[in-house]
């Protein structure tokens, strides 16, 4: 089991107010964004590498919700039906990039051979380091495992829920999970890898740069 | 003129053990998904999203119909 370690506290700033309500749903909708842009948010970030874009996903995310809130039925959540938005939207906007770009699948790779590295405790000094640290483990892996991660940290979907985004069995869901968690933690001690091995050697000589997010 | 703890090996002990105990306490995450939890609890969604969205949805026709009454808690 992975164990990880970050000497940050999260401090969550007060939520924004999207409309003053003014007319019957109004509040409501805004209900829904409080309790949801931040998971969409989140997801989009990780999921495109960019804070730009994901901005502009939640946007584009909500906008359309909230032109199809007469065709949801009420027969999945909130949170799975606007996840469920999200992911077309970002994997359309990256199929849009691949058709743009030369794409490098060497990661797929280390990922088919990625072997468990995860029994080393891992220290991590700052919360933008951190960030950056889980964005480039994250950009290692392929799409699929990438989002199979960042949905099942979710605690809101089930394994059934997260079967039915990403159109396969609870099962498969779980067996692609397990090889995922171990890539990630590969790659995460990889990308800090100095920093928790020996504390006492100094940090200078030790933690290489971070990897930049990139950007598309 | 020099600082008394450059004069006290005990002092610049105390003051680091000092700084030490400043620090926020170290978190441990015994999954991924764990980790992913916290750095989303630290994500918050810029806050000028939500003035491009009310713009947006102040030029949208409102629903027909009375969504939240049938779908959310407490709607009637």
């Amino acid at each position: 089991m992975d164990t990880i370690v970050d000497e940050t506290s999260a401090v969550a700033p007060p939520p924004v107010p999207l409309t003053t309500p003014t007319l019957p749903g109004d509040a409501e909708f805004a209900a829904l964004y409080q309790e949801h842009s931040r998971a969409i948010y989140y997801l989009a970030l990780r999921l495109l590498s960019d804070p730009t874009k994901a901005e502009d996903v939640v946007h584009d995310v909500f906008l359309k919700a909230f032109r199809k809130l007469a065709e949801f039925r009420g027969g999945a959540s909130w949170r799975t039906w606007l996840y469920r938005i999200t992911i077309n939207h970002c994997l359309n906007l990256r199929r849009a990039w691949q058709n743009r770009n030369i794409f490098s699948n060497a990661d797929e790779v280390v990922f088919e051979n990625a072997v468990a590295e995860t029994d080393s405790p891992f220290r991590v000094l700052e919360t933008k380091e951190l960030g950056e640290r889980i964005q480039a483990s994250l950009d290692a892996l392929p799409e699929e495992a990438r989002l199979l991660l960042l949905l099942v940290a979710d605690e809101e979907l089930s394994y059934e829920e997260i079967g039915a985004l990403t159109e396969q069995s609870a099962d498969a869901v779980r067996g692609k999970l397990h090889r995922a968690r171990k890539a990630f933690a590969r790659h995460f001690h990889r990308s800090g890898d100095g920093e928790t091995r020996s504390a006492s050697i100094p940090r200078s000589r030790t933690v290489p740069a971070t990897p930049a997010v990139p950007q598309h | 003129m020099n600082s008394p703890s450059q004069f006290n090996p005990h002092g610049r002990q105390e003051t680091q053990a000092r700084q030490q105990s400043q620090r926020p306490p170290a978190q441990e995450f015994m999954a991924v998904e764990d980790l992913l939890r916290h750095d989303a609890a630290q994500t918050p969604v810029p806050p000028n999203v939500a003035g491009r969205l009310r713009e947006s949805l102040a030029r949208e026709p409102r629903p027909a119909a009375s969504w939240w009454r049938r779908l959310l808690p407490g709607g009637k």
